[in-house]
Parts: structure tokens; sequence; C-alpha cells
């Protein structure tokens, strides 16, 4: 009995954990030019302990991180490992899965330590993988932040250690 | 439309042989370097007796990618140059600090400084300021890379002065001071389509390389045309000919052949 008990806890504490969690991410390098320079950011990504494994596509500089189930994931360290290697974030999509989640203009949600705000979200309810992608400086080149940065105003854009402010668009 | 293919599939490079780009190594990474420098005695440009032989110089070379914008060099010179046996010469520490980047997907701007100290055994014979090798000295300069869609450019300016060597002094006729300057450009030749971190890289290289000594108006510009290959994507291995092609200063030899070997330790420590 108590083993039939403890197999529906698991199975539930799993269900629950892939019924709200990051499932992938998907990253463009910016000024990779070299398959040197990919392994130098592949490896930097390898040591983040939250990354189970990374994929690569050479030809367009993008990598694509899977995560352990059990660790909360912190874009903030993905964008300073990928800087450590010598560049910087070009763009990163971050795959969620939700579930039944209402979206109206300037909603957020939270994960882990931090708080996702959606800058082009119109009414909508989100259930399952949603793809979207991270504005904020040092996510997006120079270039495309200079476009959000109105939006995103004077909000902290990656705040303090303890709670982070991220912005995506859908 | 194979030309134009191949046009779109040529993409720049910036692991230059003959100078350092802007940008910096991999933070907590360690290179190794062994280079070998070759000095026939064809092209020599003085009388020194010395320079009836053909004269090389060993160069090892570590590399430490301290965080995403420091990175260190350390050097150690061995040759045969200025005697007729082989032996220890000296060495030099070089840092580099990028101070500025600008990234944008296809391209992106750089900016560094560095510093150089050198201290070296040899006798005093040249008139060059080098370094790498012949003379104790301390320099500083800039860099800036810029990376535009399939051109990739690197300029560097530099300060260099002389300073009496361990066991030898400069003579008046020797410079205290001189400037040292380049202009690199690269392309990735091979291979067409990035598929794997195993593919052999091939990449082609054109720099420029030139000093001059003000005080006694001695100037050079070498043409340093170079072959890359990049194996396993953590191994390098460069073939470099240069030769002086514009030039009235007194030096070591105006023709070389360098060759270096590249291992990288991507993450050596936590």
């Amino acid at each position: 009995m108590r083993r039939i008990i403890s197999s529906i806890i698991i199975w539930l504490l799993a269900f629950n954990a892939a019924s709200a969690q990051f499932t992938k991410v998907e990253l463009q390098a910016a000024g990779l030019t070299c398959s040197m320079c990919s392994k130098a950011v592949d490896k930097q990504l390898r040591t983040l302990d939250f990354v189970d494994s990374v994929g690569i596509d050479l030809s367009h500089a993008t990598f694509m991180l899977f995560f352990k189930k059990d660790k909360p994931i912190a874009f903030d360290q993905i964008k300073k490992k990928v800087e450590d290697a010598g560049f910087s974030v070009a763009k990163l999509k971050a795959t969620y899965r939700f579930d039944n989640f209402k979206v109206e203009s300037n909603s957020s949600f939270t994960y882990s330590t931090s708080t996702f705000y959606f800058l082009n979200a119109t009414s909508t309810t989100l259930n399952g993988a949603t793809t979207f992608k991270i504005v904020d400086k040092g996510f997006v080149s120079d270039k495309e932040y200079q476009k959000y940065a109105p939006q995103i105003g004077t909000k902290a854009t990656v705040g303090n250690s303890l709670i982070h402010t991220y912005h995506v668009i859908i | 439309m194979m030309l134009l293919f191949c046009a779109a599939q040529t993409k720049a490079q910036e692991l230059y042989p003959s100078t350092e780009p802007a940008s910096a190594m991999s933070a907590k990474s360690v290179g190794l370097r062994l280079e070998t420098s070759l000095f026939p005695s064809f092209d020599s440009p003085n009388d020194i007796a010395i320079q009836n032989k053909t004269s090389y110089r060993l160069n090892p070379e570590f590399m430490w990618g301290i965080n995403k914008k420091w990175m260190a060099h350390l050097n150690f010179y061995a040759s045969n140059i200025h005697q007729n046996d082989f032996r220890f010469e000296g060495s030099n520490v070089y840092v580099k600090y990028r101070f500025f980047s600008s990234d944008e997907v296809q391209s992106h701007f750089r900016v560094a400084v560095y510093g150089k100290v050198s201290a070296i055994n040899n006798a005093i014979q040249y008139h060059e300021i080098n370094l790498a090798g012949d003379n104790s000295g301390i320099g500083a300069g800039i860099i800036a890379t810029q990376l535009i869609h399939k051109v990739a450019l690197s300029f560097t300016g530099g300060y260099l002065r002389s300073m009496n060597n361990l066991k030898d002094n400069l003579s008046p006729t020797q410079a205290r001071n001189g400037f040292n300057y380049s202009f690199s450009t690269g392309y990735l030749f091979l291979p067409m389509n990035y598929t794997s971190y195993k593919q052999i890289n091939l990449n082609l290289y054109v720099e420029f390389l030139g000093k001059s000594n003000p005080a006694s108006k001695e100037n050079y510009l070498d043409f340093a045309p170079a072959l890359q290959l990049i194996l396993n994507s953590i191994m390098r291995l460069d073939f470099i000919y240069q030769k002086q092609f514009l030039g009235n200063m007194l030096r070591i030899n105006n023709t070389l052949f360098l060759f270096r070997f590249e291992y990288n330790l991507l993450n050596a420590y936590k």
C-alpha cells in the first residue's frame, strides 16, 4: 500500500512539474564566426548546473538547451555564460508549458524567483508549450533592445539577486 | 550560381596568426602555444657574421582567459640568433583588456587595450625594438576589430620603449622609442557548411605588420600571408610567411617563416 501511495505521489509531483515548466531554450549567439568560438560558448553553457544537454546548429550559431527536471533555470546565468565565452546573446527563445494561463496586457507569471512580463500580449489563454522571446538588455542585440526599451521603461531589467524581472514577447 | 553559393557561405575569421584580435579568450580557459620562427640566412639585411646560418627561435606561450574582459599571455624565448649555440633568452608578459564591445548577429566591433613587459638576456645587435625575444622593454597599444558579414578587419597601434637588456646596454645608435602598427584581415575558406565540431577549418589571412623608430627614421612594413587549420575546434595550426616589402630598419632578417601549434583547454578550472 505504501508503495502505491508513494508512486502516486511521485507521479503527481512529476505531473505537476511537467504542467508548468520550461522545456527548452533556443539561444543564438552574436559575433560567433568559428567552430572554436562556438565550442567555447558550448563548454560555458554546460557548466550550468540546471543544464542537462546542449544541442548545436553550428551554421547559425544557435544552441538548444535542455534542462534537468529538478533545478530551476536562471536566465541571467545563461546570459553570463555566453558573455564569459566572449560573445553575447542575440536571441533567446524559451518554451514554457502553460496550464490554462489567462494573459491580459501587462500580465505576468512567476517562475522560481523570476517574473516574466508579457509586452505584446492580447487577451488570450495559454495552454501547453508556448515559445516566447526575452527582450531585455543583453538578451537581444543592442539595436533590437532599443526597440523595446520604451516599453520596458524604467522597470528593473534584471533586478537584484533575489528577484529577476524579464520582459517577453510571444 | 555556384559562385553566389560560395560567397554566401564564406565567413570572416579573426583568429589572426601574427596579431591579437580585440576579442578576449573564454573566461577560465587556458591555452598553450608552441611557436617556431625560422630566419633563413639568404635574406639577412646586414653583414653581421652570425647571419651566415639559419637562425631559429622557440617560443612556448601560456594564455589565460581571466574573465570576459581580461586575458594574459606568458612567453618564453630561446634561440641561436645572437650566438651560435641555442639558449634561453628571456620572457615577456602580455595583458589585454577588452573595454568596448558592440555585437549584432552578423557583425561586431570590439576595442581592447594591451600592455607588454619583457626581460631579455641577449646582446643588442639590431635596431628593431622586438619585445618578443630581442629587447627588454615595455609596450602598450590599442586594438580595434571589426567584423561585418564576411569581412573581419583588425587594426593595432602601439608604442614601444626599449630598455637595457639584462647583460647588454643600448648603444646611442639604438632606438629607445618606437611604434608598431598592423592591419589584418581573414576569412573562413573551409568548411562550406558548419555541421560538426570535428570538421577541419581552413582559414586564410593577410596581415601587414610595421614598425617605426622615429628618431632614426627607420621603418619597415611586412606582408604576412598565413594559412590556419583548426582541428577538433580546440587545436590550431598556423603557417605564416612574413616578408618585408618596404623598409630601411636594421633587423634580424627580412624573411621569416613561422609555425605555431595551439591547444585550448576550455573551462580549465572552476
